[in-house]
């Protein structure tokens, strides 16, 4: 296809070609990207607003256990404070962070 | 077949669609921000988080590196990835100039191999983070002042466009909760995003320098292990802790004692929440635990 398309140019030379195409790919990329818009905007006209999903986040936040906190919801670990204690056993001493 | 002439019409006309076409979801998406996280908190009520100057202590400082610290392997990540049984090679994104590529992770070996590119496009990719309940799904920050949010399974398309910071996006956490991600950036704000709407929940701001008009950038962000607690690390050396539903700043790491000498450059949380670790350009890394009265309720 591309083949016969500098064919069927007419009078275009090697540039005209690499332009054309340079161009019909950002032309099929603007046309995907459009889709995906309108895709978007779509499922946007069915979204709630900010407001609805707040609560459960409040909700779902407050009732997880958090050490770095000074008032938090239990069950406490004791592994908690491990941080303000010498290493039980040096050999075995590792950390690990996400 | 179009002339070079009649292409280039297509493609004003197409640029002007794609552009009326964000203008549009633009201005929807505004219509939908209501509120935002911390004026429904105040208004529900919620008090801020108090720290006293000693709740939260270095407690160990982690010297041996001969140069500044600039990132911290997410490694308990990889680990726990690999337990599983449906995974016996699992892909671990990892970050490149205008791709993240696959690498195969073995069991059985201690090394990576490259495997594909599965997220392409013109920006500079700054940083990803992998969604811990689907780790098929991970979200990247770029240069192009956006975040993209990338299934794996879905080739080289992003899911989703999240846009709202004004300068390149040079952190990425998921939330704990794996629905939302926060995200820290050049234009000296951290924000909050809801993965599934796409909605801005939260803006966290600080004011200007007196003396000086320009904002530090965010370097790094991590959350508490709850989500209440936002660490960002900034350009000037200050850490923030913010009060992740007030928007408060709420401690400066930074200013504390025995911080670091240089600017903190990266930031990460134990798996079980219990720690935070720091990492700076001073060649430290140190570690952050709560030191004072816990109150159980």
């Amino acid at each position: 296809m591309q083949a016969g398309g500098g064919g069927a140019g007419g009078g275009g030379d090697a540039a005209d070609l690499r332009g054309r195409h340079r161009i019909q790919a950002e032309l099929k990329k603007l046309e995907q990207e459009a889709r995906f818009l309108e895709e978007e905007l779509e499922e946007l006209e069915k979204t709630d607003k900010v407001s609805s999903a707040l609560q459960e986040f409040l909700t779902a936040m407050e009732s997880k256990a958090d050490p770095l906190l000074p008032i938090t919801t239990g069950p406490v670990n004791q592994s908690w404070d491990r941080w303000f204690e010498g290493p039980q056993d040096l050999r075995r001493c590792k950390c690990w962070f996400l | 077949m179009a002339s070079v002439a009649e292409l280039k019409e297509k493609h004003a006309a197409a640029t002007a669609s794609v552009n009326s076409l964000r203008e549009r979801l633009r201005q929807r998406r505004e219509t939908l921000l209501d509120t935002d996280v911390a004026r429904y908190s105040k208004a529900q009520g919620r008090p801020p988080v108090s720290f006293n100057s000693t709740d939260l202590v270095c407690c160990r400082t982690l010297q041996g590196h001969s140069g500044k610290v600039v990132d911290l392997l997410s490694l308990t990540s990889i680990l726990a990835q690999l337990s599983l049984p449906t995974f016996p090679l699992v892909s671990v994104p990892s970050c490149a100039i205008g791709s993240v590529r696959r690498y195969q992770f073995s069991a059985f070996q201690v090394s990576l191999e490259f495997r594909d590119t599965i997220a392409d496009f013109s920006e500079v990719i700054m940083c990803v983070s992998i969604n811990s309940s689907n780790t098929n799904m991970f979200v990247s920050g770029s240069c192009d002042a956006t975040v993209r949010l990338w299934d794996i399974r879905i080739a080289s398309r992003a899911v989703r466009t999240y846009h709202g910071h004004e300068s390149d996006v040079n952190s990425v956490k998921f939330f704990p909760d794996g629905h939302r991600f926060g995200t820290g950036s050049d234009d000296g704000t951290c924000r909050l995003f809801d993965m599934r709407t796409g909605h801005q929940l939260q803006v966290y701001s600080r004011e200007a320098n007196r003396s000086d008009n320009e904002l530090p950038t965010v370097t790094s962000i991590a959350f508490s292990i709850s989500g209440r607690l936002l660490f960002a690390g900034y350009s000037n050396g200050d850490c923030y802790v913010w009060d992740t539903l007030l928007a408060e700043m709420v401690l400066n790491l930074g200013n504390l004692q025995n911080s670091h000498d240089g600017r903190i450059s990266c930031l990460g949380m134990s798996s079980d929440g219990s720690a935070l670790c720091t990492g700076s350009w001073d060649k430290n890394l140190k570690i952050w635990a709560f030191s004072g009265h816990r109150k159980i309720v």
